[in-house]
Parts: structure tokens; sequence; C-alpha cells
């Protein structure tokens, strides 16, 4: 107990000291981070605006409503954001494979999957995440179902978009590993597509079959819709524990995909 | 005298041939980076479609689109965004400016405009053809992609649009990568123009469904022939007369006269880093 302790503080140390080298080298070229940034903010205005757009033409989609919605928005550009400013290099793993730069990070007494990780993280994604949370908030206050009953939905919503987030970094994982076979940089668009996608309600895929596929197999579900649902209708046993099992079995599954291609990695450099 | 000018259009063509046909091959050495990207515009075009479908389930209308003519329109644009938009052109000259590698195409009787034209050319090529093929299934299974009042002359008018989209949009960024030049660093930057351009090129929303202010601005500007143009054509939303090809060609050459002042104000500030 007293061994996991120490080993759980050297990890968040070394997490802390790695996000404060990765900021402060994406501040050192302050126009170029002040670029970043307004992308970014450019990105999430459009995004935003597409949403109001939507619901220019139409009242609900699926029986949820414009906040709703936008509650399922906010969390996913809140996970989104977390993901970037914490793991970002998960998504360019595949030029280092391809380049042998890897090397530098195997030899390294931590977790390699941990190190790997947290190399890099883009301090203007921050922006996502003030974003994200600054949408759920608002649109929380226009559901406005606010009671004793509501704290307890927002402790559910935090472990849920905690699964939200095992789900997200698992899938970049296991798309990460690939390149270990297929030694090729770029093509992050696929994880960034598949959270784009999140930040829809998972009913439009009506049907048992899309259900299951969105659900389990591909499951989209978990990352925004469901802690959605829970925040603002309340709590479903179900739901919870599904979340929590799919979380768990993608996090396994990630992770023996990845030590699996970490083991074919053959270094490009010496 | 016709003879020399023959030979030397010859010798033109056969030295960016090679760039042309080099680009293809790095493309196919590097399968899964294409496949990846291929896979990330079938999700969304399926995301969009399903959101679309629910919307419609409502019993809304929007605009003038049919539903039909909405999954039309998403399958084109991600076809679009795959064939042109998915190649990042102002990373590849930011990269070759930052790291020094122009050097090459100051030093070599080759323009390293024409280079990059054909590499660019090469890349969308390929992948035209991968669509070629993916089109065949669609052909089969949602026959009403082709229901539209497609004849030769809209099918030329579609297809010199096409070119039109990659011509414009190989300008633009091009010049976008060209910043580099001044800006050290020109990734932000240019990540921030692709983000307006996804958007005001009609890749997430046809552009007839902004807001009026929205898209009389947007018609002073280049991106709404990078994808919504085209589709546009396809789909029989635009008349197809002469006139309305005289902005492409206007912003072909304006971008064209761009390209020529501030690449030769750049070399005066290149400073050949890392060569």
């Amino acid at each position: 107990m007293k061994d996991l302790a120490r080993k759980l503080k050297k990890y968040i140390t070394i997490f802390i000291l790695f996000k404060k080298i990765n900021f402060s080298e994406r501040i050192a070229y302050r126009f170029g981070f002040f670029l970043m940034s307004s992308a970014v903010f450019v990105q999430l205005f459009f995004n935003l605006f597409f949403i109001e757009i939507i619901f220019s033409w139409t009242k609900n989609i699926y029986g949820w409503s414009h906040y709703e919605v936008l509650l399922i928005v906010g969390t996913t550009l809140l996970l989104d954001g977390l993901m970037w400013t914490s793991c970002a290099f998960v998504h360019i793993l595949g030029q280092h494979i391809k380049m042998g730069t890897l090397d530098f990070l195997l030899t390294k007494p931590v977790d390699t999957q941990f190190l790997v990780s947290i190399f890099r993280g883009d301090l203007e994604d921050i922006i996502r995440v003030a974003t994200g949370l600054g949408v759920v908030i608002f649109s929380l206050t226009h559901l406005g179902n606010l009671g004793w009953e509501f704290i307890l939905n927002i402790f559910w919503y935090l472990l849920l978009i905690a699964n939200g987030f095992i789900i997200i970094y698992s899938i970049a994982i296991m798309l990460s590993a690939i390149k270990f076979w297929t030694i090729d940089s770029g093509g992050f668009h696929v994880a960034d597509t598949i959270i784009r996608a999140a930040q829809y309600p998972t009913d439009i895929f009506s049907g048992k079959m899309m259900h299951f596929i969105f659900s389990f197999i591909f499951p989209l579900a978990f990352i925004a819709t469901v802690p959605a649902k829970v925040l603002s209708r309340g709590f479903d046993g179900k739901l919870v524990a599904e979340s929590f099992l799919v979380a768990g079995i993608f996090f396994l599954i990630s992770r023996k995909i990845w030590k699996f291609g970490l083991s074919k990695y053959s270094s490009a450099s010496s | 005298m016709l003879d020399l000018v023959g030979n030397k259009a010859i010798f033109f063509m056969s030295k960016y041939l090679l760039f042309f046909k080099n680009s293809i091959s790095e493309a196919i050495v590097y399968r899964s980076h294409f496949f990846m990207l291929l896979v990330s515009q079938i999700i969304s075009v399926f995301v969009f479609v399903f959101l679309w479908k629910a919307i419609y389930a409502e019993g809304n209308q929007i605009g003038g689109y049919s539903l039909n003519d909405l999954i039309v329109y998403y399958i084109l644009s991600a076809l679009l965004s795959f064939v042109i938009q998915g190649i990042d052109v102002a990373w590849r000259v930011g990269d070759e400016i930052r790291l020094g590698n122009i050097t090459n195409f100051i030093l070599r009787p080759v323009s390293h405009f024409w280079s990059t034209f054909w590499i660019i050319a090469g890349k969308a090529f390929l992948n035209l053809i991968v669509v070629g093929i993916i089109i065949i299934p669609v052909f089969f299974f949602y026959p009403e992609f082709f229901s539209g009042d497609i004849n030769a002359i809209r099918l030329a008018g579609f297809i010199f649009s096409i070119i039109g989209a990659l011509v414009i949009f190989m300008e633009f960024f091009y010049l976008i990568g060209l910043a580099t030049f001044w800006m050290g660093d020109a990734k932000g930057f240019n990540f921030f123009v692709r983000m307006i351009m996804f958007f005001l090129a009609g890749n997430m929303i046809p552009l007839d469904l902004l807001p009026k202010t929205l898209s009389n601005i947007n018609n002073f500007l280049p991106f709404k022939f990078m994808a919504w143009f085209p589709i546009a054509i396809w789909s029989g939303k635009i008349k197809i007369e002469a006139e309305i090809f005289f902005p492409v060609l206007l912003w072909i050459l304006i971008l064209g006269i761009f390209i020529k002042y501030i690449y030769k104000k750049g070399l005066e500030k290149y400073e050949g880093f890392g060569a």
C-alpha cells in the first residue's frame, strides 16, 4: 500500500513537471501561441454556430432540447480539451515511430505508455476546456432543475466524464498503436472525427443494432451523451454501470494493443 | 522557332511530370495515412447523415433542401475534403522554408511553385482514383446520388469547377505557407485559416443556409469555390452558364499575381537556415 502511494506520488510529480515544461515550451513563441489559440477559438466558434443554425430549423433532436444538446457539446469540448492539454502526444505518436525518436522515451525508468501519453500537452487547448465548462454551465442555467438531487447528479456526471475521458484516451492509444505496424505519420483524423461525432446525441443513430454499435463497439454514447443525460435527467443505474464497464474494458484492450504494438517497434534512428 | 517553343514546353512538362509521378509513389508508400483520412471522412458523412435524418424526422424542412439533397451534399463535401482539402499545402511549403529546403529550388532551374503544384496535383489525382472506386458501391446502394438532372454540360461544369477548386485551394494555401518567410513558423496561422476555410467553403453546412450577412461577406472570399461551388453545380443549385466561371478564373489570376509578388518579397527576407 505504501509502495503504491509512493509510486502514485512519483507519477503525479512527473505529470506536473511535464505539463510545466510543455506549457512554457508552448508559450515561448508568443505570436505562434496567440495564433494557435485564435485558431482553436475560431474552430469552437464555428462549431457552436453550427449547433445554433441547426436549432434555428428544429426545436428537438430525437427528444433532446436545444440546451440538452449544448450540454453534450460542452461535455465533448471539455473532454477534447483535456485530452489535448494532457495527452496531445498520443495524437502525433506516428511521427516519432517513423523517425525513430521514440527511443528517447523508451529508455526511461517509468511506464512507457504513461510517459508517451503525457509527453506533450498543448496549452492553447485550455480554451476548449474553458469554453466547454462555460457551455455546460450556460445550458444548466437554462435547464433549471437545480436542487439537492442535482448535486448528486453532478457527482455522477464527474465520474461519467472521467469514464468518457478514458474511452477517448483508449481509442486514441489504439489508433496510435496501429502506427507500430504501418510506420506512418499523421492520421490523428480518425480520433479527431470520433471525438467530434460524440458531440451529437447518440440517439440519432436510431435502431437497436445502431444503439448497440454506438454503445459497446464504438462507444460514442458513453463519451458525452450518457454523462449529459445523467446530469440533466437524473441518475440511471444501468447507464452508469455500463459506462464503467465499457471504460474499463476499453482501457484494458488499449493497453494490451499498445504493449503488443510496442513489442513490434524497431527503432529507425540507431 | 515554333519547334523551339514546342521543345521547351515538352521539357517543362517532363520536368514537372517527375514531381507528379514521385508524389503518387510517395502517397502509395504511406497508404495507412491515406486510409485513415478516408475512414474519418466516411465517419463524418455517416454522422452528418444521421444528424440531418433526425432533424427531418421531427417534420422539419430545411431551406430548399430535401433530406436526399443534404445527403448528396455531405457525400460530395466529404469527397472534396478528401480529394483536395486533406492535402496540407501550407504545412509543406512552410516546412520547406523553415527547414531551409527551399534553397534547393533557388539553386536549381525548377520553379518552387510549379513543383509544389504538380506534387499536390499528383496527390489529388490519386485521391480522385480512390474516390472513383468508392463511388461505384454508392451507385448500387444509393442511386439517388445520381438522381439530379445530370447531363454532359453539367458534368463538364462539375469537372471544371473541381479543377478550379484544386487550383484556388492550392494557390491560397501556398500563400499561407509563404507567410513562414515573415513568421518563422506559420503553422498556427495555417490552422487558423483552415478552420475558417472549413466552415466558409461549405463543408459543414450548405452556404445558402447561412445567415444573409455572412453569405454576403463570403461572396468576396475565395473559400466557397473550394467546396460549395462544385457541389452546387452537381446538385443543380446553380444554372450552368459561362459567367459563373468568371469568378473562378479571376481568383486563380489574382492569387497567382499575389504569389509571384509575395514569393519575390519573401526570398528577399529568406536567410536559408539549415541549408
